[in-house]
């Protein structure tokens, strides 16, 4: 369109400039013979850019080149020529000539433009006529037609811009080449026509190989591209996204993408289009997409919006991929995640119904044997009915601290933190175990460091772990030798910001093949444990910023050990205690 | 006939409180007891000829009941075992009762269900032995009789004439009339109804009996 406009352009001008001719030259004797001749060269330019108008780029070059040899003839000039002149390189290059038969060729560069004037004239936007043109400009040999010796040459500035002149040559005989306003501004024109022919020309093949560079990279992609109005209506689509559909380019422009997506899943889709609008922003959504052999897939999708001036957006670019395999993978592993909780949640209400229905057992069997002894034999069995109802005694509480744990396991009771003396805490579990360590004949000893730092803790979750490491070592010790049955718990102060607790047992130890396990959920040696309890003992060490390990005795059994991070002022902590 | 011991009840538990607890109660009831802390003491110490009855846990250390009751079964010893368990699930009673327990009971048992437990465990136990003295008995007056009795009395049992046995083994009728007059009183009956029965109880029996009884059936086979 804008091509068409300079054209008609051009063309008022020239016959605007074929009016002022006649207007100043009506008196002149040749007036009439100018007419004419003006008269057809305003036909061959008008000629010359309607054939450049709508020239390909690529044939654009051939057509200058034969519309300067028009000018050539039609002017009967020896040669015409489009030239450039670039700043800092001090010659001309020729981008364009002809000339009349016989006239020999012009170089593609004049060596050196040796009038610095002449080309600061032409800078200036002045034409600038040379009466004996250069000696490096090859000239009509001497004998030849028409004429003799060196022919004037008029050189015309068409475009200055970024310091590159461009220009046009005319050579010939002296009366067509002439100096006057008119002529070089008839003369400018066809330079101008040219010259814009030719930097529409490169301007579109630039475009032409850059769009095709950009759609390389856009088609070859196996991401989907797309652009799609507010209304979800696709506007472009890359080879990847027709190929997923299994449609073609036409296909798919124009309609809405919402058609693509099952019904089901349309609100969400458009929902996700319309906070898009509200709050533009780069966003990944999944969805699901209806796949061209009929089946459900999944795409993943980001969109950036397209702003207009009025800040409003008018289109959204989007970069999917399907990700239908992986959404199918994730929801396996949900299913299969559940299930295991389930599973562990069934093996953990029956684990503590085993808990719980031991104590329970043996309370009801005490209390009915209690009560056959009474029956029976009266006050001579009241020493066997009492030892009965210390028994039952000791039950109850088994049973309520079987429910106090798991309480303290399942509830997520906010733990109550506050300073600690770990030696305080291993003489509360040594005295709480101490009645299963006489069962197992289990001596404990307690190798204790006086003064120790106070760590800041949960007294319950840190009993919890040291009563689960004594536990667990009398358990390993079960087919050690009674001598041999020892349990020695150990506090020390490691220079003075950790405090560590030692469990050493002389029981069975732990396989190598299970030791990097050990703290992991579910591993096991017991064949009634359901593995938590080192790992539970492990999230609570860490969870107190400290760390467990286990490792095997050099002669025999096993040590596990946790440090905690010792508070740095103990004093502080003993009046905040003691408060 | 009654066995005259008085029968023991073995307690294999490992959780010590609660078999104490356990223990109490039979005792009140009357039992004489012995405790096990494990699958493992029960086998290496029981006195299996000792009539009686196991009660027994499901999940110890060391050999679980389920593997204790297989043991036993491989060692062909007949006491039989009640399981008492905490930890129950259908899977593993099933498991139990084909294996031959009398009854699957489940932590915190009531006296009435233990001792009524125990008491058909005790008589089957006692009904086994019985059956068991019988058919030794049994067996040792049919050992009495010689080879040709024995082709005999398989025809009495069919229910043949001697005019058919004595062509069926080619002898004198005379001879076989002698031969059952004996076999009678070998085997200690008084009518050939009691003879069959008798013959009944050792054909069923020798499958469960001692391993080096003799294919009685086969000999039955004309």
């Amino acid at each position: 369109m804008g091509a068409s406009a300079a054209a008609g352009f051009l063309g008022f001008t020239a016959t605007a400039a074929v009016v002022v001719l006649l207007l100043r030259q009506g008196q002149r004797p040749r007036t009439e013979e100018l007419l004419t001749k003006w008269r057809a060269f305003e036909h061959l330019l008008l000629d010359i850019s309607a054939s450049l108008l709508d020239a390909p780029p690529e044939e654009v070059n051939g057509r200058v080149q034969r519309a300067l040899l028009r000018v050539v003839e039609a002017l009967e000039l020896d040669r015409c020529a489009l030239f450039v002149i670039r700043p800092g390189e001090p010659q001309a290059d020729i981008t364009h000539t002809a000339q009349a038969h016989g006239v020999p060729p012009l170089p593609h560069t004049i060596g050196q433009v040796r009038y610095p004037r002449l080309v600061e004239a032409l800078r200036r936007g002045d034409s600038v006529a040379v009466q004996g043109a250069a000696p490096e400009i090859p000239s009509r040999a001497p004998a030849g037609g028409r004429g003799h010796g060196k022919r004037p040459l008029l050189l015309i500035p068409v475009s200055s811009g970024g310091g590159v002149l461009s220009g046009i040559s005319f050579q010939g005989p002296g009366r067509e080449v002439s100096r006057s306003e008119d002529s070089v501004s008839r003369l400018r024109l066809v330079g101008q026509i040219l010259s814009s022919a030719i930097s529409r020309a490169r301007i579109e093949a630039a475009l032409h190989t850059s769009e095709k560079k950009y759609r390389n990279v856009v088609d070859s992609q196996t991401d989907l591209i797309c652009r799609y109005l507010p209304d979800t209506t696709l506007t472009f689509v890359n080879e990847a996204y027709c190929r997923y559909f299994r449609r073609t380019r036409e296909q798919l422009i124009g309609r809405m993408f919402l058609e693509l997506i099952p019904e089901g899943s349309r609100d969400m889709a458009r929902q996700h289009v319309e906070s898009l609008l509200e709050d533009p922003r780069a966003e990944v959504d999944e969805h699901e997409v209806l796949r061209p052999d009929g089946s459900i897939g999944w795409q993943q999708w980001t969109s950036y919006a397209i702003l207009g001036r009025d800040g409003r957006v008018f289109e959204f670019q989007a970069v999917g991929r399907d990700i239908t395999d992986r959404k199918r993978a994730q929801e396996a592993e949900d299913r299969l995640a559940n299930a295991s909780r389930l599973t562990v949640l069934g093996e953990l209400a029956a684990s503590i119904a085993h808990e719980i229905r031991q104590p329970l057992g043996a309370i009801l069997s005490n209390t009915e044997a209690a009560e056959m002894l009474l029956e029976s034999g009266g006050k001579s069995r009241i020493p066997e009915i009492r030892e009965i109802l210390s028994d039952i005694h000791r039950e109850v509480l088994r049973a309520s601290e079987v429910i106090q744990h798991i309480r303290s396991l399942v509830q997520h009771r906010p733990p109550q933190m506050q300073p600690l003396d770990l030696n305080d805490l291993v003489r509360d579990v040594v005295r709480f175990v101490a009645p299963s360590a006489r069962e197992f004949r289990v001596r404990v000893d307690m190798d204790l460091t006086g003064s120790l730092p106070a760590v800041y803790g949960e007294q319950v979750q840190l009993q919890q772990v040291l009563l689960n490491l004594i536990v667990n070592g009398m358990d390993a010790m079960k087919e050690t030798s009674e001598p041999f049955r020892r349990l020695t718990i150990r506090t020390r102060c490691i220079a003075g910001r950790l405090v560590e607790i030692e469990v050493i047992d002389a029981g069975h130890g732990i396989a190598e093949t299970i030791l990097p396990r050990l703290f992991q959920s579910f591993v096991t040696t017991r064949q009634d444990g359901l593995g938590l309890g080192l790992s539970l003992s492990r999230s609570i060490i860490e969870s107190h910023g400290g760390t467990i390990s286990a490792e095997n005795n050099a002669d025999g059994g096993a040590t596990f050990r946790f440090l905690l991070p010792a508070l740095d002022d103990t004093r502080e902590s003993n009046q905040r205690r003691a408060s | 006939m009654m066995s005259t011991e008085s029968p023991i009840i073995r307690v294999v538990d490992d959780d010590q409180r609660f078999r104490v607890a356990v223990c109490r109660v039979l005792r009140a009831a009357g039992y004489e007891v012995r405790e096990y802390p494990s699958a493992g003491a029960l086998l290496l110490s029981d006195d299996e000829q000792a009539p009686g009855c196991i009660l027994l846990d499901l999940r110890m250390p060391g050999p679980s009941g389920l593997e204790l009751q297989a043991a036993l079964a491989r060692r062909d010893r007949c006491l039989p075992i009640i399981f008492l368990t905490a930890y129950a699930n259908v899977p593993l009673s099933v498991r139990a009762m084909k294996g031959g327990a009398v009854d699957f009971l489940r932590k915190p048992v009531k006296r009435e269900a233990l001792l009524s437990t125990i008491r058909a465990a005790l008589a089957r136990d006692d009904e086994r032995r019985t059956s068991r003295e019988e058919l030794r008995a049994l067996r040792a007056r049919y050992d009495l009789l010689s080879p040709r009795e024995r082709e005999v009395i398989h025809h009495v049992v069919a229910g043949r004439l001697n005019k058919q046995i004595a062509s069926a083994i080619g002898a004198a009728e005379r001879t076989v009339k002698a031969h059952r007059a004996r076999i009678m009183v070998k085997m200690q009956v008084g009518s050939v109804a009691e003879l069959v029965r008798q013959v009944d109880c050792l054909i069923s029996g020798s499958r469960e009996l001692e391993p080096q009884a003799q294919p009685v059936r086969q000999a039955a086979v004309p």
